[in-house]
């Protein structure tokens, strides 16, 4: 079984970190990690990740828009916490909206139940007296229809009045 | 619920809320942005293998970062912390159903290097190095990275991927032989070439 660590491995990644390798380092290093299997596998994977760590950020520099500013991050970040700050308010509120309807509706339900059996009886009683007062209501009616008839310029001019009061009355206040 | 429309009074009073809310001030937010912003977007970027996608995790990263309630002994506590939180989000974006999210790292896919300028060489291996990648585990690639691109201790890494020491040095080592294969032009089956 192989080992799995080497002393000096962290010196090679160091060396590449830091673009001292090969030419900034010993001799000995550079003689290490060509003999031992792990410093051999470090050297390879760091100057490949390393390489490509250097090439996205150069690719970062050469797209056409930078990354946004640590103001625009704050900024953003501070309206997005008044917004969750302001939803999570609200949500018992709506709770309550919707917990206050159901009980109105249930309201209304049970009301409803209870007094069906008198709006019934009220209903029927109304309707016999529907019946006894109609000839006199169909006698009523034909004069009023006759008295229309009879004062129809006067009936139009008051009619107009009362459509043209209250456009008079937002223009007059719209002015001042 | 429908969206929440601020007015502007509000966005202005939100500023001074942040100030209050996040655990750090705006000055404190600025230098550490500007000491970890770059890094972490080239870690999200290796990640997902879409820059766009980094854009979006970076800003999220950030956002959960000035809403944690955690209060950090150093600024490397607090940057360990960001990597955390942007690993994270990458594992979450790779667990949504496939309809929803562009594709990270495939191995099937050759994700073309973006800004192609440099010369062939460096474009063909960083090919290879995606296609190697792509063959890890995600766990794999981000303690690789970690390590290998960024320098991370195995203690800081530890802390990233909410793994122990111990474990993390036997994991390391194996993913390192992995991918030391995986990019070796030597190394057989398991080679990119």
């Amino acid at each position: 079984m192989t080992s799995q660590v080497c002393v000096r491995e962290m010196e090679v990644v160091e060396a590449v970190l830091g673009r001292r390798w090969p030419d900034g380092c010993d001799d000995e290093l550079r003689q290490h990690a060509s003999a031992c299997p792990v410093c051999a596998d470090v050297l390879t994977v760091t100057s490949a990740l390393r390489d490509d760590f250097n090439s996205t950020r150069d690719d970062l520099q050469q797209r056409g828009y930078p990354l946004p500013s640590a103001g625009q991050i704050w900024w953003r970040a501070a309206v997005r916490a008044r917004a969750d700050a302001t939803r999570a308010a609200a949500r018992p509120l709506v709770w309550g909206y919707g917990i206050a309807a159901a009980c109105v509706a249930g309201l209304l339900a049970t009301s409803a139940a209870v007094l069906w059996p008198s709006v019934q009886s009220n209903l029927e009683r109304m309707e016999i007296l529907a019946a006894r007062i109609t000839p006199r209501a169909d006698r009523a009616a034909d004069a009023l229809m006759a008295t229309v008839q009879a004062q129809l310029p006067l009936v139009l001019v008051g009619a107009a009045c009362l459509l043209a009061a209250p456009i008079a009355v937002y223009l007059a206040l719209r002015e001042e | 619920m429908g969206e929440i429309v601020l007015t502007e009074l509000e966005r202005l009073t939100a500023l001074d809320e942040a100030e209050r809310t996040f655990l750090m001030n705006e000055e404190e937010f600025r230098a550490f942005y500007e000491l970890t912003a770059r890094p972490v977007w080239v870690y999200l970027t290796r990640m997902t293998s879409d820059s766009r996608l980094a854009d979006d995790l970076l800003q999220e990263a950030y956002y959960r970062l000035l809403r944690s309630k955690t209060s950090f002994e150093s600024d490397d506590h607090r940057r360990n912390y960001l990597y955390r939180i942007a690993t994270n989000l990458v594992h979450d974006h790779r667990r949504r159903p496939r309809a929803d999210r562009e594709p990270l790292l495939d191995a099937d896919r050759t994700p073309a290097p973006e800004g192609a300028g440099g010369p062939e060489g460096r474009a063909a291996n960083r090919i290879d190095l995606s296609r190697a990648m792509a063959r890890l585990k995600p766990r794999e690639r981000s303690m690789l990275w970690l390590a290998y691109a960024q320098g991370c201790s195995h203690e800081e890494i530890a802390d990233v991927l909410g793994l122990k020491t111990s474990s993390l040095k036997a994991l390391l080592h194996r993913a390192r032989r992995r991918l030391a294969g995986l990019l070796t032009p030597d190394a057989g089956e398991g080679g990119v070439r």
